[in-house]
């Protein structure tokens, strides 16, 4: 199931057509807000009143669309800065909306937290504010999908909303036609374009995000013994395989494993494998099976078929590091293009899975963007 | 291919080692994630080199001194442990430590234990089998409880000499010679399960050094408890905040529910604690009662406090919990017959006074105390009592063993 299949909506017919939901007009005038932004302030539309012209962006964390766009609005927001244009990003995801599988190109969701941690990474200067919780100002700009620029003049009416460019090289960068248009003081040319991207989490699917995750899976466990061992380190998946080593009285092995559980919903509809490896004692399984059943482990588990956990650690790979927890991640060759040893932090191995996840023909440029840190 | 990658890694530790904690290891982190080919070792603080020299180091120990390596020169061999308190696998090789000790003293082996850990970077539910965390204090008094009495020393504050030795986990030795190079590094032996070993790595390295011959196996993994680093997040402070968001509720019980709390028809070891308000000795431990919860409550382990007060006293009560942060089972007495319900429990206690008990699956009683406890006494009891199946097969012979040894100590006394 591809969850972000790129949406194309027509929304200047939509806007003429009564009976189907309409986004905010040309000649509207902006409406009021105040959210909570990623500098732990809250933003209202008055703060933004010296501004000569104002950018509302409605972009996300998850949507690899936006992710493209993010250096393209920090972008905008450098350029414009000095010349009295304020751009300030809205995030309209509900994060309690948001399903493990709908995350299959991001590393963290839609929370306020969430979006300090990508602001963080990417060094995104502009406000960055929440509407999470009641969507209520997505709601008046009407936008069903991001990214979606509004760009208001200094008497605050709207006058281009659509795309920020057409993401062609060389192609037009409408959003910023319109700024200088205002700048100058002269007619926007392009008043809307249509918008393509990633629809809207909203928060009526957040029961369905609860029925989902509460599937009824089996969880078991298969005892592993040196061979099985030796074939799971050749990874004949043909996909990226994840595989952690637990042990149930190892405390960071516990303390991750949801992070685990939670990264393999994430990625497995784009093909990531993921097994645990439990290196207790065979006699320890009573412990190892109700641990799976209590974090619903529905992945394959194996567990250690004797007691000799050098010799079995040994077969898997000679250059294994004994001790727990240990995580890595096999290319579908079977090279490691991850590791960790002791507890692990959960974004850094979602960065290497989006890294090394083949390339989505969709999303040209995404494991490009996810193979770089901060700069773009 | 992985041959390569191993040579590179290798040398790139041997690059890296002496410099010690310089931003060439930090570069050296750097293709952990994502360039290799295949498995690269320890790649957080790397292993020392076999050949190298032994590292400097003077830090505090449980007898109160501070022991600097100048003073081994005098022996034939070096032996430096890293062990932890908190760590299962640690415990378990601590006799065995001691059987190193005690054979190779005689010989002209020193020995020095070294706990890598910071308490502070231990969270709780990292307590699961232990009494103690980390701490130098609490070292000393596990030295004392296991009759320790090899020098066991305190890093936990800097970890500068874990991080010259690449300790990776708990327990991991280092022997070096007469010339203080490193001769052998790994583990103890080939199994956790002392029953279950076929090879002493440890012991055949210096027996080969003493006789003067070369030693046959150099470097093992050490399986275990990885080590603490301070440079990773350690959760401790996320911790704290998740448990003061846990729910704290009370509910009434009257004779029958305290007839079945007292036969203990779970699968679990059950802390039972019956309190009081305006009771200084209640007040006074519960938060160390509450501690233990969050320390074993991963395991076949429940804590249940009961307050005796009575309905009236309803809003004291929860207001009390409240502060505890007490997300454990919380009971109080449904009617203010305290003498009827206090018959009903089946014990007779002064109601002013707290009674802690703790009741095995099926309702023999492993501890009792009406009054002040030694909650490190309690924690044993509850130790020596977890089923091994749901946990770490040799923990609760260890801890059995432990509290056998406390008693027959504490006759001797008196």
């Amino acid at each position: 199931m591809l969850r972000w299949l790129p949406v194309v909506l027509a929304l200047a017919v939509a806007g003429c057509r009564g009976s189907e939901p309409s986004h905010l007009a040309i000649g509207a005038h902006a409406p009021e807000f105040s959210l909570p932004g990623i500098d732990g302030k809250s933003h209202a539309l008055r703060d933004y009143a010296d501004s000569r012209a104002l950018a509302i962006v409605f972009t996300g964390n998850s949507c690899p669309v936006s992710q493209q766009y993010e250096a393209r609005i920090r972008k905008l927001h450098e350029d414009y800065r000095d010349k009295g244009v304020s751009v300030v990003a809205i995030n309209p995801n509900a994060p309690a909306a948001m399903q493990l599988a709908d995350l299959g190109y991001s590393d963290v969701g839609e929370t306020l937290d969430d979006m300090k941690a990508r602001a963080a990474d990417r060094q995104l200067p502009y406000p960055y504010l929440s509407d999470g919780q009641d969507q209520a100002v997505a709601k008046k700009f009407g936008v069903v999908s991001v990214p979606h620029v509004f760009v208001f003049d200094q008497a605050r009416t709207l006058r281009y909303e659509g795309l920020i460019d057409d993401g062609k090289q060389g192609g037009s960068a409408d959003a910023r036609n319109a700024i200088d248009a205002l700048l100058a003081g002269k007619a926007v040319a392009t008043e809307r374009t249509r918008v393509e991207g990633c629809p809207v989490k909203a928060l009526p699917a957040a029961a369905a995000a609860q029925a989902a995750a509460d599937g009824n899976a089996a969880v078991t466990v298969e005892m592993a013994g040196a061979d099985e061992l030796k074939k799971l380190r050749q990874n004949g998946t043909g996909k990226f395989l994840l595989i952690n080593f637990w042990a149930t009285w190892c405390a960071p092995c516990a303390s991750e494993f949801p992070d685990l559980e939670a990264t393999w919903q994430m990625y497995r509809p784009r093909g990531l494998e993921f097994v645990a490896v439990s290196v207790n004692d065979p006699e320890e399984k009573p412990g190892v099976l109700e641990f799976l059943k209590t974090h619903k482990a529905t992945h394959r588990n194996l567990l250690f078929a004797t007691a000799d956990v050098y010799g079995l650690q040994a077969a898997f790979d000679p250059k294994m590091p004994a001790p727990v927890p240990f995580t890595i991640l096999l290319a579908p060759n079977g090279d490691v293009v991850y590791q960790e040893l002791g507890e692990l932090t959960v974004r850094k191995l979602r960065r290497a899975i989006l890294a090394n996840l083949p390339d989505d023909p969709k999303f040209p440029g995404h494991r490009a963007y996810w193979s770089t840190e901060g700069e773009p | 291919m992985s041959r390569f990658f191993g040579t590179l890694a290798a040398a790139a530790a041997l690059v890296a080692l002496p410099i010690g904690t310089s931003p060439l290891i930090a570069r050296q982190q750097a293709p952990a994630q994502g360039g290799g080919r295949g498995i690269q070792s320890n790649l957080e603080h790397p292993v020392l080199p076999i050949g190298s020299a032994l590292p400097d180091f003077s830090l505090p120990g449980v007898d109160g001194k501070t022991h600097k390596a100048s003073e081994y020169a005098g022996t034939k061999l070096l032996a430096i442990v890293f062990e932890s308190n908190h760590c299962p696998v640690s415990q378990l090789y601590e006799s065995r430590i001691e059987q190193l000790y005690e054979d190779y003293r005689k010989k002209g082996m020193g020995l020095v234990a070294i706990n890598p850990n910071n308490p502070k970077t231990v969270r709780l539910d990292e307590l699961g089998y232990t009494d103690v965390t980390d701490s130098l204090p609490e070292m000393k008094l596990r030295a004392q409880l296991r009759g320790i009495d090899w020098p066991y020393l305190y890093d936990g504050d800097t970890q500068a000499v874990s991080v010259k030795f690449g300790a990776v986990a708990t327990p991991h030795i280092f022997i070096f010679d007469q010339d203080r190079k490193l001769r052998y590094q790994g583990r103890i032996d080939d199994n956790q399960r002392e029953e279950l070993v076929k090879t002493r790595d440890a012991r055949n390295a210096i027996d080969a050094l003493l006789a003067g011959k070369p030693v046959p196996v150099t470097d093992t993994t050490a399986f275990g408890c990885t080590t603490k680093w301070l440079s990773k997040a350690s959760g401790v402070e996320q911790e704290w905040t998740r448990i003061q968001a846990e729910p704290v509720t009370v509910d009434a019980v009257g004779a029958e529910d305290l007839k079945k709390i007292r036969a203990n028809a779970t699968d679990k070891v059950m802390l039972v604690n019956l309190w009081s308000t305006n009771c200084a000795t209640c007040a006074g431990q519960f938060f160390d009662l509450e501690t233990t919860y969050r320390m074993y409550r991963k395991r076949a382990f429940d804590l249940i406090t009961i307050n005796t007060n009575g309905p009236a006293d309803a809003p004291q009560v929860l207001a009390f919990l409240k502060k505890e942060y007490a997300s454990s089972q919380n009971k109080q007495f449904a009617t203010a017959d305290r003498a009827g319900l206090q018959a009903a429990w089946g014990e007779k206690w002064n109601p002013a006074q707290p009674l802690t008990m703790v009741i095995a699956p099926g309702g023999e009683v492993l501890y009792k105390k009406e009054g002040k406890i030694d909650i490190l006494e309690v924690r044993r009891s509850i130790l020596a009592a977890m089923p091994d199946t749901k946990g770490y097969i040799g923990s609760k012979a260890y801890w059995e063993r432990t509290v056998a040894e406390l008693k027959a100590r504490g006759k001797t006394k008196s």
